[in-house]
């Protein structure tokens, strides 16, 4: 029994270890999972970091310069700026965030689904997603947000169906290589029933490569959420939206920078906490890519 | 080689219609009417004369049926009449398309003679100053926005050299270096992305390359670094980046979109926005089918480009 508590003891030690490894050999990652983490915190507890109210409009206050009664300003309509901000943060994390994992579980069960079956069926659905993939990302959002109308759902459905087939060819294509290995053979004589194979080995190794591309996915949700609001066409006013707030007040830019300056930055900081946690999952994840 | 041209043309068929078909399904299925959408406004037309104008586009006609003849008219080259504005869609797109050419062609030209030389640097001298330098840069431009690098550069300019945004943009054919001027800062904006994906692939390409065997054989028999990096390594590790070039030439028009909108270009993404705004069915399909057959003529084209500078990559298929 105590050999045991020991090896249970030593594991949760070597984790520890692991991790501060990671965040020495990693410290852009461990910044980017913390940048991330700093604005999940910021969205869910929105109603205490503000006591503002971020639509209440009030002519007589607006363009109240930063840092003075007002954090971060406020705008043409006299909106607090922090508050929109803040608030701002939950739209950016919601939409980005369902809309990756949408797509990342029904795209990587579907690849995976996919390279394994191959013949016409893989074909099929491979050429359906081609023509997915033939149309930039942002003029197919635009399109969809077009059809559906704007709506907070809709942008997530959206960005998931943008972000769809770019997973599905990951899994698929690792699916496909892993199916043809040696190991797998080796397991197929050893009696693993077919579950088991697709289970244990397929899925849980296309797991990484999975993993690795998701966060990166999240980096362009971000941006893709700000721009479809940017052009008008995100979650309708008078929710705060970064990118909506940006171009509200791009007008205005020369005399008062600060109300374009700010969601700019949230917008910006969201997409680097993505892609620095992206990159560092890909340096430990992706054995190919380790040595550059 | 021949064969497998036409094998991929052949492709494009479905592709196109997959799309088509699937936008004018999903047009039909949600609620929203075209024609109010563009007459509703403050003066709205009464029924009857909603009806007439339903009848005229052909509205009034089932779905399946508008969209077999909508289907038949393309295939005539004739891709309709905007419901929103009562010119033809050809016209329109006819004004559209050299903008929006001439801004993706320039900046797509900025990406290749920046990024390769950085690429080049960063890759030479990896992991010294020069590289941490272009990988820090290069990263903060993956990452900022398209919109908000636009707005700060358009203050920029405007508070320090008394530049102001075009009110009419002409088109690289016919005014070629007024244009230029014009549609440089948007350009560059919409490269800076660009340039910093292909900086870092050509960077590990490059490192890659310089491990090579026969870069130590060259190196053994007495090659310059330099000569060596320029002539011996760089040609091989641009190859995989050509890729790279090709599929930012499709991402660029999304960017265009945006660059369109913010600097006030009438290009193919602001058509775009406004179709879609407008719910104008017929300019949205055509301008979709545009951009569609751009992006798989690219597909294309880097594929053959790839095949003609690496002789190794056989079309089977």
């Amino acid at each position: 029994m105590t050999n045991l508590e020991t090896e249970q003891e030593s594991k949760n030690r070597l984790r520890l270890r692991e991790v501060w490894a990671f965040s020495l050999r990693e410290p852009l990652g461990v910044l980017g999972a913390l940048l991330l983490l700093a604005l999940v915190i910021m969205a869910i507890g929105a109603p205490v970091w503000t006591d503002k109210d971020p639509v209440t409009t009030s002519i007589s206050q607006a363009f109240k310069p930063p840092l003075s009664q007002f954090w971060f300003g406020t705008d043409f309509l006299g909106r607090d700026i922090w508050s929109r901000f803040v608030y701002g943060s939950r739209i950016s994390l919601i939409v980005a965030m369902s809309g990756v994992a949408l797509a990342s579980v029904a795209g990587g069960l579907l690849g995976i689904f996919s390279g394994l079956v191959g013949g016409k069926t893989d074909s099929y659905i491979q050429r359906f997603m081609d023509s997915l993939l033939a149309m930039p990302a942002i003029v197919l959002a635009i399109i969809i947000m077009a059809v559906l109308g704007t709506s907070l759902v809709n942008v997530i459905i959206a960005i998931a169906i943008v972000s769809f087939p770019r997973v599905n060819r990951i899994t698929r294509s690792t699916a496909v290589s892993l199916r043809e290995s040696l190991f797998i053979e080796s397991a197929v004589i050893a009696g693993a029933s077919k579950w088991r194979i697709t289970i244990r080995h397929i899925a849980m190794n296309c797991v990484a490569p999975w993993l690795v591309y998701c966060s990166a996915l999240l980096g362009t949700a971000f941006i893709a959420e700000a721009s479809l609001s940017f052009l008008g066409m995100g979650v309708p006013p008078p929710t705060p939206s970064w990118g909506r707030d940006l171009s509200d007040n791009l007008t205005r830019f020369e005399f008062a920078p600060w109300p374009c300056i700010f969601p700019g930055l949230g917008i910006s900081m969201a997409v680097f906490s993505a892609n620095f946690l992206g990159d560092a999952l890909r340096n430990i994840l992706d054995p190919r890519l380790k040595r550059i | 080689m021949i064969g497998y041209i036409i094998r991929r043309l052949l492709w494009f068929v479905p592709v196109v219609l997959v799309i088509l078909t699937l936008l004018f399904l999903l047009l039909q299925v949600v609620p929203g009417d075209p024609i109010r959408a563009a007459f509703g406004g403050e003066n709205p037309l009464d029924e009857q004369q909603i009806q007439a104008l339903r009848a005229q586009f052909g509205l009034d006609r089932p779905f399946y049926i508008r969209y077999f003849v909508w289907l038949w008219d393309v295939i005539h080259l004739d891709l309709g009449i905007s419901i929103y504005s009562g010119s033809t869609v050809k016209k329109q797109l006819a004004t559209r398309i050299p903008v929006t050419v001439g801004l993706v062609a320039l900046a797509l030209f900025i990406t290749l003679i920046l990024s390769i030389p950085f690429g080049t640097l960063a890759g030479y001298y990896h992991d010294k100053w020069p590289d941490w330098v272009l990988r820090t840069i290069s990263i903060l431009f993956i990452s900022l926005p398209h919109f908000w690098l636009a707005a700060i550069g358009i203050m920029l300019l405007m508070t320090f050299s008394g530049w102001s945004l075009s009110i009419e943009y002409v088109t690289m054919f016919t005014h070629p270096l007024k244009a230029l001027k014009q549609l440089a800062l948007p350009a560059f904006i919409m490269a800076l992305r660009p340039i910093s994906i292909a900086t870092r692939m050509i960077r590990s390409s490059l490192i890659e390359v310089l491990e090579e065997d026969y870069i130590r054989t060259a190196r053994a028999k007495g090659v310059r670094e330099e000569s060596l990096t320029r002539r011996h390594a760089l040609p091989n590790s641009i190859i995989p980046v050509v890729t790279v070039y090709g599929l930012e030439g499709i991402v660029l028009i999304g960017a265009s979109v945006i660059m369109e909108r913010i600097f006030g270009i009438p290009g193919i993404g602001s058509l775009v926005v406004e179709a879609a705004n407008n719910r104008d069915i017929y300019v949205l399909q055509g301008s979709i089918l545009v951009l569609l057959s751009y992006a798989l003529f690219l597909n294309l084209a880097i594929d053959l480009l790839y095949g003609w500078l690496d002789p190794r990559i056989r079309y089977e298929r």
